[in-house]
């Protein structure tokens, strides 16, 4: 067996696929470990329509997305390990690196001169919320109810109410509602829905079932399965208003509270992670701190669309290639990027004068009006249109190299608001 | 009447605000950056039309107990739940290719329901 690669790609979902599609194509010797016993990652249990627009110019669900990129990814080299979870990854004197994994035959150790990080995502739990009242059955995160009743063809529970706005939890309402189940209503903390403005009119509207914003769960209820939770109004410190309790009888309660990228690995193995996304810390090249390490898609930061993952994971593979096959020149002039409030973060955290870059970020609030500034020390070298900035959004900023020409060795990214009139 | 609907033709998803009369035509409209907006909000205020998916029982599938489907194009959002009931009514077997039909012109639409990946 061949135990010498080029790049080793972790994870098959369409950031894993679509890097060693591209490395492949760059002439690279690819394998992919994925820990499921089939490709498509988080995919495969999406089955609503949404997806591709960008990418291939047409509406797709989920697993027509991923089983595109499956027969482009049998058409390669690419060899494929399934049912195999990576434990770690060591580092050798020569450089490389070492990825093992389990599968049914045992331990096995893969060396590799590259490895692209493409984990994905896990969601947030009850835990890191802190919910009080009863440890009882029938609290669910989103997704694995999604995947139960998608895949597994289990029903979670009769009547519903989802925590949190996100797309996950929108695109559940709808899906619960189909299968004849009750959604009583989505809550949400924030003032603001969290996700799509598609998902919030085609999956609650279309179904009239209710979001109640400014609103959190405060105690599940129930002897051995949840029997109600209690709803409170928050004030605008998102602080529980005493007296507007309100208890929703219920048998289930979902989670669509937030992924948290899966960088156990990553961690273990020396890679710097940005608290900010819990993601790597990457350049232009989506390498992180570790030489030969690169990381995108979930595990980098949370994308909202997969066309997003996909673009960003073909770069990824071929920056992988070109490392492992000596191809990469060194930075000339790296520019450190930074952001100010309310834009939450970066990806990259660097990157080079004498290249255009893409600078995709995220911000914390909505935004009806402002215009981004692009500085450099106290220069101005980018002022954008003013336009509305939505935290649902994973926006991408293009500096053309021209601009960076006066750059220093930095530059940062303000959003100026506009005073509304 | 005032609305808010989402034009889906295109990735910019604009948001549209568009006032309608009794009769459902469109008094004004604003947030499309392109003509087509219109048209969509046309047929969104009279009979919104949405792709359908879900899923299939499979009899024989080695990892999968059921089969994603979707409608081939959106139909009438009023026909989504008889769809529903005869999609729930039905089983198949593997191999299925994506995009094999699997319950032709539904409800009359036109429209057929497809598998939405392969299934060996
Ligand atoms: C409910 C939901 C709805 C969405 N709706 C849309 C939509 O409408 N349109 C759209 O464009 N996007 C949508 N997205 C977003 C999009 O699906 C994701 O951004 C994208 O799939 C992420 O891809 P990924 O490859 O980074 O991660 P994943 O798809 O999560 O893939 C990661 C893979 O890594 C594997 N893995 C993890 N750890 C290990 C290990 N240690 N060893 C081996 N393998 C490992 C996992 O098993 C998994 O297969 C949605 C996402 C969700 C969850
Ligand atoms: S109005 Fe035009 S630009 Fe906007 S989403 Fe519809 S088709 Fe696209």
């Amino acid at each position: 067996m061949k135990t010498n690669y080029d790049v080793i790609v972790i994870g098959g979902g369409p950031a894993g696929m679509a890097a060693a599609i591209e490395a492949d194509k760059k002439g690279a010797q690819v394998a992919l470990v994925e820990r499921n016993e089939e490709l498509g990652g988080i995919l495969n249990q999406c089955i609503h329509p949404g997806f591709g627009l960008k990418y291939f110019k047409e509406e797709l669900t989920g697993p027509e997305y991923a089983q595109r990129l499956i027969n482009e990814l049998e058409k390669t080299k690419v060899e494929v390990f399934l049912s195999s979870m990576v434990l770690e990854i060591n580092h050798l004197e020569n450089g490389n690196h070492l990825v093992s994994f389990i599968n049914e035959e045992g331990r096995l150790s893969l060396e590799t001169k590259a490895i692209v990080l493409a984990m994905g995502c896990r969601e947030r739990t009850r835990g890191e919320i802190k919910i009080p009242g009863a440890r009882v059955a029938g609290v669910y995160t989103a997704g694995l109810a999604q995947r139960y009743i998608n895949m597994d063809n289990l029903k979670p529970g009769t009547r519903f109410v989802i925590l949190g706005s996100g797309d996950i939890g929108l695109i559940m309402a709808r899906r619960l509602s189909l299968e004849g189940m009750k959604v009583e209503g989505v809550y949400e903390l924030m003032p603001y829905a969290n996700g799509l403005f598609r998902n919030i009119k085609n999956c609650l509207e279309d179904f009239g079932i209710p979001l109640h914003l400014s609103t959190t769960v405060t105690r599940v209820i129930g002897k051995d399965r949840v029997e109600a939770v209690e709803v409170t109004k928050v004030d605008e410190n998102l602080q529980p208003i005493d007296g507007t309790q309100e208890i929703i009888p219920c048998d289930t309660l979902l989670l669509s509270i937030g992924l948290i990228p899966e960088n156990e690995i990553s961690s273990k193995a020396g890679v710097a992670l940005n608290p900010a996304t819990n993601g790597a810390i990457v350049d232009d090249n989506f390498e992180t701190s570790v030489k030969g390490i690169f990381s995108c898609g979930n595990v980098l930061h949370v994308h909202d669309l997969a066309d997003n993952v996909t673009q960003e994971a073909e770069k990824t593979g071929r920056n992988a290639a070109s490392y492992a096959l000596g191809e990469t020149k060194e930075a000339e002039a790296k520019l450190q990027v930074s952001a100010n409030f309310p834009i939450g973060y970066t990806v990259p955290s660097t990157t080079q004068k004498n290249q255009n870059a893409s600078i995709y970020f995220r911000v914390r609030k909505p935004i009806e009006e402002a215009e981004m500034v692009i500085t450099s020390g106290d220069k101005e070298i980018f002022r954008g249109k003013p336009r509305s900035y939505k935290p649902s959004i994973m926006e991408c900023q293009m500096v053309p190299a021209k601009l960076l020409e006066n750059a220093t060795d930095e530059i940062t990214l303000s959003l100026e608001m506009k005073e509304s009139a | 009447m005032k609305m808010r609907i989402c034009c889906t033709t295109c990735p910019n998803e604009c948001e549209l605000d568009v006032e309608i009369d009794e009769n459902k035509k469109i008094l004004s409209a604003t947030g499309n950056k392109c003509p087509r907006g219109l048209a969509f909000a046309e047929k969104e205020v009279v009979d919104p039309v949405r792709v359908l998916a879900s899923t299939v029982k499979v009899d024989n599938g080695a990892h999968n107990a059921l089969l994603p489907v979707r409608t081939k194009e959106a139909i009438p959002l009023r026909y989504h739940f008889e769809v529903m009931h005869q999609l729930e009514q039905m089983e198949v077997s593997a191999p299925i290719q994506m995009g094999d039909v699997i319950l032709p012109n539904v409800c009359d639409t036109g429209v057929d329901v497809i598998a939405s990946r392969n299934i060996r």
